[in-house]
């Protein structure tokens, strides 16, 4: 089965000039998505998932900087886009993303209906009455109660998880080729969640979009998603299908992940040792090497290669050279 | 034993505070790197040291009066000129520091702890007191400062230290409020419930536990307030309440020599320049301060 | 909503009431011989004690405040002992001097603060910015008369751009009456000339504190841009692909602009303390310089009249503002 590629991130480099210093934030992450899948991106708070997303979005924030790389969308690289182009036919139209913290994420003094609307109007040239009326049947899709009521109302008297309802029918509104999804249900009581990646998944399906959804739950990752890519201190460490991640997973730092998920099976918690590294001085070679169990010198002073375990499965670790067919240097597939 | 206690004390609220301790580190890192108050605390500290040897860098003494050189322009042998006096105008703007120092900290001396109690009095026991002092500080804050100022000094007799209270009186509210605010949100937060629980006094929890927390937003917004009570205080002695003559007051300054602005301008001008400078760098003091102590405005610099 | 309304007003009356009170206590300790001002220093015992029966003065401090109150329900505070006229009639020819002359001045700093900060939000730490920053902050640290003095110094004597003072030139007579402005009375009254040199008289004075009133604004309005720019729902309006001028426009400064009209209502307080020392300095006939006037003389009901009407304007500024934040937040409304 031939998939689509739909997005592909080559060695994209992203800094961060702070006061403290330069945060080596992405040290060359590669990523590729295809076309009606659900991906996600996981590791620890600070490892650069969001970062990804923003470059992908051109929203760095400052005092951030691209340095360098590709990321091809549609067989166009964004990065050579004039901001003018990615503004007027990428964001809001192609590409859309919803956030971790939905009521933040919308604007106070506005109404619900009408910020919704207004993606719609300035996207798909709707009028406004139009626009109107197709805010309420988006309300209606996102199983939102008395649509009417909720669009005239405010973002501050929504609950958190009606909120990012709001924000996915916005989000959706403009039907985008891909939609980011950043956190967005770690803010939400874990009832909800369940409830909106249900939601996310039946309206991914019917509108035929794919998604990145960046988590650092596994659990999450496990019920919704169809690839995965592992990242560690901006670095993309494994890439491969939900199944074999989780059942079989290859990078020191993956399998820490899971062991780290409480199970019935273990009496302690198991932690991965160590902490996660300054990245205004990152560790040398693999960013990984001062907390893995299997370290060796080669890993001190060069950056992993990257290999492929079994179809669709790919690891940047010398633990495996030698052992799998040889894979493609500096591209995780 | 005493000795002992104390340094226990001290290291339990190390301990108990080691948070705040670390914010302290932080700003006192951000402040060698905010060049707002690098300029503002040189401006500031050359100002106090001209304050304090003033007899030793003034050239001439600034009361004596030499009515034979009245009016002199600037020259060599005086920098800023002479006034109608012939008093050597320099020398008077560096006695006026000292003057402008003294009244801007007797107004925070009497503000800031009446404001403080005012203000924890007022959040921490709510109520009928708590109504009380709100409404009296509305209606203090019913008046422009200005003129609630002019109308306390001109009723108290127009001298520097009537100055000093009226703008002091007009000023406590603001703190007695931020004191409030504060009081009201600490006093909702466990580690109070815990105190009370273990049975402290509400004197103890007030003094040991509340007023700590509250000092930090009272002390940023008194150095916001700093250069304005320069300024009023000049604004009054311009218009004769303050400083009588022949004290060096500059706002005195400028309102003598206020006839003589067109034909020997230097007369009112200096002493305006002095307010300008000294306002200036508490306001570049104030600003740096809030802008580190301002979490969200940080934020932006991660 | 309305409940807020309500308490609100109420707040206000309370707070009127409590000027009114305050105002009166505060003019019966301040040192002051009425009689003695209308009869001079000799006069005989009987004639004295006679005109202070007039005045009232003999009566208990409950009675004269009663009798205080009375008058002022009828905007009656007895005769200037400077101008001999009644206080009420000088308020009414005065006031709507500085009401121009702060209305004008607002106007400057409103335009002009509002749209520097801004900028200066949006060009963050460039020269823009920094230029912006390092002007407001010399504006709001000079003192209001001294910077009147430098602009008559150097404007009026040395460039000749504005007038000696007053509000019209000598051979030029006041429109006729509908609002007191001179400004706005020409105009109504198609009286072009004197439009413009009223204008002329109004630039010094006006420019002063609409300098130093732009500084404040402008840092206000700065600080709340960079704030609202830094919050999530300003990624979204980007994420969205709307125009950049649309996301500073609709999005912040629709967000920012409610610190700005805090700021904008405190300004108006900070306006009618800088018209006292701006008019005197200028000699511009508005109610700042009669009210310092008034101090200065001693004169009771002059200082009670001016000090009241401009408290009473300064809540109703507050008040205003209050609800018009009121109006513009949600977060109040609901």
């Amino acid at each position: 089965m031939v998939k689509d590629l739909l997005l592909e991130i080559k060695d994209l480099q992203i800094n961060f000039y702070t006061y403290r210093g330069v945060v080596k934030a992405l040290n060359g992450v590669n990523l590729k998505i295809y076309k009606g899948e659900f991906f996600g991106l996981v590791g620890e708070t600070g490892c650069g998932k969001s970062v990804t997303a923003s470059g992908v979005l051109n929203l760095v924030q400052n005092p951030g900087k691209i340095e360098k790389g590709e990321i091809i969308f549609k067989e166009r690289d964004l990065l050579k886009m004039s901001k003018e182009e990615i503004r007027e036919k990428i964001r809001g139209k192609e590409i859309t993303m919803i956030m971790q913290y939905p009521v933040s994420a919308l604007n106070p003094v506005m109404n619900n209906g009408d910020q919704i609307a207004e993606g719609l109007i300035a996207n798909k040239n709707m009028s406004e009455r139009e626009a109107k009326k197709r805010v309420i049947e988006l309300l209606r899709e996102v199983n939102i109660p008395e649509p009417e009521k909720i669009a005239r109302q405010y973002p501050h008297q929504l609950s958190g998880g009606m909120a990012q309802r709001v924000m996915i029918a916005m989000m959706l509104s403009t039907e985008p080729s891909l939609l980011i999804a950043d956190e967005p249900t770690t803010a939400l009581d874990v009832s909800i969640q369940a409830q909106v990646l249900s939601l996310l998944k039946d309206l991914i399906s019917k509108h035929k979009a794919t998604v990145l959804l960046i988590t650092h739950d596994l659990s999450v990752v496990a019920e919704t998603c169809d690839r995965v890519g592992v990242m560690y201190a901006g670095d993309m460490v494994e890439v491969g299908e939900v199944d074999q991640i989780i059942n079989n997973p290859q990078h020191p730092y993956t399998k820490g992940l899971i062991n780290a998920i409480p199970s019935d099976r273990r009496k302690e918690l198991v932690e991965i040792r160590g902490s996660v590294p300054d990245l205004v001085n990152p560790p040398s070679g693999c960013r990984f090497h001062p907390r893995c169990d299997y370290v060796r010198d080669l890993c001190k002073n060069e950056k992993p290669k990257v290999l492929q375990v079994e179809k669709n499965h790919i690891v940047a670790c010398f633990l495996y050279e030698g052992g799998y067919e040889g894979g493609e240097s500096g591209r995780t597939d | 034993m005493v000795r002992e206690n104390l340094q226990n004390w001290i290291t339990s609220w190390n301990k108990r505070h080691s948070s705040e301790i670390s914010d302290f580190k932080e700003a006192v890192y951000l402040i060698r790197k905010s060049p707002l108050i690098i300029v503002g605390l040189s401006i500031i500290l050359m100002l106090i040291i001209v304050a304090i040897f003033a007899p030793c860098i003034a050239p001439y003494d600034p009361i004596t009066m030499h009515l034979d050189n009245r009016l002199a322009p600037p020259s060599k042998a005086h920098l800023l000129g002479t006034d109608e006096l012939g008093r050597d105008i320099l020398s008077r703007i560096i006695y006026g520091a000292g003057i402008a120092l003294n009244i801007m900290i007797i107004v925070l001396a009497i503000d800031l702890p009446l404001g403080i109690l005012l203000g924890l009095i007022a959040g921490y026991f709510g109520g009928w007191i708590d109504e009380i002092i709100m409404r009296l500080s509305d209606i203090f804050m019913a008046f422009p400062r200005l003129i609630l100022a002019m109308a306390i000094g001109t009723a108290l007799g127009p001298n520097l230290r009537n100055t000093m209270i009226a703008i002091a009186l007009t000023m406590w509210p603001v703190y007695a409020r931020l004191a409030r605010g504060e009081t009201l949100s600490i006093k909702e937060r466990t580690f109070i419930e815990a105190e009370k629980a273990l049975g402290t006094s509400n004197l103890k929890i007030l003094v040991f536990n509340i007023l700590p927390l509250c000092l930090s937003t009272l002390i940023v917004r008194a150095t916001l307030d700093m250069g304005n009570i320069i300024r009023i205080a000049a604004g009054m002695s311009f218009l004769g309440l303050g400083a009588q003559p022949p004290t060096p007051d500059w706002g005195l300054m400028i309102s003598t020599g206020r006839k003589f602005l067109i034909s020997q301008w230097w007369v009112p001008t200096f002493p305006g320049f002095a307010i300008l400078l000294a306002v200036f760098g508490f306001n570049l003091l104030g600003d740096g301060i809030r802008d580190i102590s301002d979490p969200h405005l940080r934020r932006g610099r991660q | 909503m309305s409940k807020y309304i309500i308490k609100r007003l109420i707040l206000f009356v309370i707070v009127i009431f409590g000027v009114v009170t305050v105002t009166f206590f505060l003019s019966h300790v301040i040192p002051s011989d009425p009689v003695g001002a209308i009869l001079g220093e000799n006069a005989p015992q009987e004639l004295v004690e006679k005109i202070e029966r007039q005045l009232g003065l003999d009566l208990p401090l409950g009675q004269q405040y009663t009798r205080y109150i009375k008058g002022l329900i009828n905007w009656n505070f007895g005769i200037s002992l400077r101008t001999q006229k009644q206080v009420s009639e000088d308020l009414r020819v005065y006031f709507p001097a500085t009401i121009e002359l702060v209305l004008l001045a607002m106007l400057i700093a409103i335009i002009f603060g509002i749209s520097i900060g801004i900028i200066s939000a949006i060009k963050r730490n460039q020269l823009p910015d920094n230029i912006s920053r390092v002007f407001s902050l010399v504006g709001i640290s000079m003192p209001a008369f001294w910077l009147g003095l430098l602009f008559i110094l150097i404007l009026y004597y040395h460039l000749g751009l504005i007038p000696a003072g007053g509000r019209l030139s000598p051979s030029i007579s006041p429109p006729p009456m509908v609002s007191g402005l001179y400004l706005l009375d020409s105009l109504i009254a198609g009286q072009f000339k004197t439009f413009w040199d009223a204008l002329y008289h109004l630039l010094g004075p006006a420019l002063v504190l609409g300098w130093i009133q732009t500084a404040y604004i402008c840092r206000v309005t700065r600080s709340s841009m960079l704030e609202v720019l830094n919050e999530e729902y300003i990624r979204t309006a980007r994420v969205k692909g709307l125009k950049e001028k649309i996301v500073i426009f609709k999005h912040a400064f629709r967000n920012a602009s409610i610190p700005v009209l805090t700021m904008i209502g405190i300004s108006f307080g900070y306006l009618l303390e800088g018209s006292v020392l701006t008019e005197t300095v200028f000699g511009y006939p508005g109610l700042g310089r009669y009210a310092v006037n008034s101090f200065l003389s001693l004169d009771l009901n002059a200082v009670i009249g001016s000090v009241t009407l401009i408290a009473i304007c300064y809540a109703l500024s507050n008040l205003i503002v209050d609800l018009l934040y009121a109006a513009l937040d949600p977060r109040i409304k609901y």
